[in-house]
């Protein structure tokens, strides 16, 4: 009877939240725990019980599941919006589930945040859980990677199916002592990944030995294929592996299949592979699984693209917290082949945290933006300056570089000094300020 | 005549842009037309500790300042002899713990026992957002040596206890031991803070302050700034000052 109340209660909650313009993804989650800490114990679960974690490409990977599950006849939940706490979770579940205590689904699939998934699995074990990567990711809240490895590491149940993305040496880790079944995933080498180590920031060393681990190539940051010199650690091979992959035409082959890709950044090489080791996991077939791929229902995130006087501005979001993906997003730039003038700039380092840090300018390899194809670089925001030093590191010509400090300068500036196609790369604080002028050079 | 700089464990303890801190000290010199050479080295390898005139050391995860640790005693003596000769060593973050009697963990780790602090690792969080356990934030801090304001970041889970030679001075939340308003530490030309990352970068004027002390050592002529560095902390100072 209790149980009854409680999940109604946390229906009603979420539905007057989601009335009063608010998410209804979270608060009916926190109340319903407040009633009964253990409510999660006291509900039957679908069979396939799935998590996604890692430091990026979490939330893709569990709509991309969502899409290959229903699309194959399995019916599924799983947390859109992105909420991915505790109390989002018991939202999930509760808000899905019967009044008598019956998450009638064929899967529950869950984005999870690594830090909280340990005050999950407390109530129940996940059938099948993936794990994408171990990054530095929001390092005020998460520390380093070691500790968000230790969190993962201790929250994981022992008959838990993994599904690793061993490229990561971190996420290799989880291999040592799992007593429950693993799959392993990751992708061949292709004109993303380098020899040298430029910026191999983290797991250097082999976990067992602790000797330095060597690598056949990277694909950024610490991901890549390595090995141990004294054979006690190894990328090895792989149950599914990405090959062929062309990310500029968007096509990759796993198991001899060919997979178009929803679109051209090397990111969704790791989810869709992830998604297609997942999927394996829990017994679809390969065709299950790559006509859903291949079909034209797949939603991408579209690409923000703007006419500004003429010519065409594409925006991205500038991934403060984690400096591989900022990393990526320049990777991403400096491959597209067209002159290209880049604006680069925030005011905040991050939206969940206050707290500015700017170590991570350090971390990442601006030197690569020393490109023929770079027309210009334009530096705004609070910490423009910073940029500037940042980029003299890197050697960038200044010459090349336009320092913005006030943003009613910018139209001006890009349209007499610069030239090629325009690629913004800001945080959320400055994106909705370049909409503005973007918006007002339109209306002239 | 070139200056010889040591990036120890460059590939341990590298947790937060440290790598930023010998870039720094390298241009700054190339600025003042002097030559300089930068060695990266880390666990095993041979080193001559006679060779250099300034050690670099940066911060890392628990797990590996302990791997470090196990290390560093290897060269207690050379490094002891390094620092009673005067020469220079610039630690960041919790680096500073490898030098002190010993750090507490779940268990006591003996650590190089050069300087009389300890160290205990913290295990309740002080930050609200924080889903581990540490002390993260900004620091406007004061120093000694200069009469410029140091500003940097925090991101730790470290106390060091028993240190009467603090290299700044702030408020309580972000101190050494979270009592005092003692903030890293100094003995000779050894500068210790738990700012972490780019922290001679953002701090032009402690960067002169020691960058020119080491040159005046050797007869060698430092007189010129990092106009852009200079800028970049007015600014900030300007944009952030509470």
């Amino acid at each position: 009877m209790w149980r009854f109340f409680v999940i109604l209660t946390c229906k009603l909650i979420n539905k007057i939240s989601k009335i009063t313009g608010h998410e209804g993804s979270v608060i009916g989650g926190y109340y319903a725990l407040k009633l009964d800490k253990n409510i999660l114990n006291k509900i039957h679960l679908p069979k396939y019980v799935i998590g996604i974690t890692g430091s990026s490409g979490k939330s893709s990977s569990s709509e991309l599941m969502y899409n290959i599950l229903t699309q194959n006849g399995y019916t599924a939940v799983y947390n859109k919006e992105g909420s991915n706490t505790i109390n989002a979770i018991t939202s999930l579940i509760l808000n899905n589930s019967t009044l008598t205590g019956k998450l009638k689904k064929d899967a529950l699939i869950m984005e999870l945040d690594e830090g909280f998934m340990k005050y999950i699995f407390k109530y129940f074990s996940p059938t099948h859980l993936m794990i994408t990567n171990i990054t530095r990711d929001q390092p005020p809240r998460n520390s380093h990677p070691s500790k968000i490895f230790e969190c993962i590491k201790n929250a994981i149940p022992d008959n838990t199916h993994l599904i690793l993305n061993v490229d990561d040496p971190f996420v290799n880790r989880l291999k040592i002592n799992h007593k429950g079944q693993i799959t392993t995933y990751g992708i061949d080498k292709n004109n993303y990944s380098y020899k040298n180590n430029i910026n191999n920031l983290d797991a250097a060393y082999c976990p067992i030995c602790h000797t330095k681990l060597e690598y056949d190539f990277y694909h950024y940051g610490h991901i890549g294929s390595y090995h141990c010199p004294n054979n006690d650690f190894e990328r090895g091979k792989l149950d599914y592996e990405a090959k062929n992959i062309d990310v500029d035409n968007q096509l990759i082959e796993i198991n001899n299949n060919k997979i178009n890709l929803p679109s051209n950044f090397l990111y969704t090489v790791y989810f869709v592979t992830g998604c297609f080791a997942l999927s394996k996991s829990i017994g679809l077939k390969d065709e299950d699984i790559t006509n859903v791929l291949n079909s034209e229902n797949i939603k991408t995130k579209r690409l923000e693209i703007y006419d500004f006087d003429n010519r065409k501005w594409q925006m991205l979001v500038s991934k403060n917290e984690n400096n591989l993906s900022y990393k990526q997003s320049l990777d991403y730039l400096i491959h597209q082949n067209v002159e290209k003038t880049i604006i680069l700039g925030f005011d905040n380092s991050s939206r969940r945290y206050t707290e500015n840090d700017i170590s991570w300018i350090w971390d990442i390899d601006f030197e690569e933006l020393n490109d023929s194809k770079v027309n210009k670089i334009i530096l705004i925001g609070k910490f423009c300056n910073d940029l500037l030093l940042r980029m003299t590191y890197a050697g960038i010509n200044k010459d090349k570089i336009i320092l913005v400090e006030d943003l009613n300068d910018l139209s001006e500036k890009i349209k007499k000094e610069t030239k090629g196609k325009i690629y913004s790369m800001t945080c959320f604080d400055k994106e909705i300020e370049l909409k503005k002028i973007i918006a007002g050079e339109n209306d002239d | 005549m070139m200056i010889n700089i040591l990036h120890l464990y460059y590939d341990l303890l590298n947790l937060y842009g440290e790598n930023a801190n010998t870039r720094c000290i390298k241009r700054c010199l190339e600025l003042n037309k002097i030559k300089v050479n930068i060695d990266l080295k880390s666990i095993n390898d041979k080193i001559d500790f006679n060779k250099y005139d300034l050690i670099y050391i940066g911060s890392g995860s628990e797990e590996d300042l302990l791997l470090a640790l196990d290390d560093i005693k290897k060269r207690r003596t050379d490094l002891k002899k390094y620092i009673e000769n005067n020469k220079y060593l610039i630690l960041t973050g919790n680096a500073m713990d490898l030098f002190g009697k010993y750090i507490e963990t779940d268990k006591k780790i003996d650590a190089l026992d050069i300087f009389d602090y300890y160290t205990k690792f913290i295990n309740e969080s002080t930050f609200e957002n924080a889903s581990t356990d540490r002390i993260v934030g900004e620091i406007n801090a004061k120093c000694n040596l200069i009469k410029e304001e140091i500003i940097g970041f925090q991101n730790r889970c470290d106390l060091n206890i028993n240190i009467k030679t603090p290299l700044f001075k702030l408020g309580n939340i972000f101190s050494n031991d979270l009592e005092s308003e003692n903030e890293g530490f100094t003995y000779k030309n050894v500068y210790a803070t738990h700012i972490i990352g780019p922290l001679l970068i953002r701090n032009p004027y402690l960067t002169d302050y020691i960058l020119s002390n080491m040159c005046k050592d050797k007869k060698l002529n430092y007189t010129k700034s990092d106009e852009l560095s200079i800028k970049a902390y007015n600014k900030y100072l300007e944009n952030f000052s509470k």
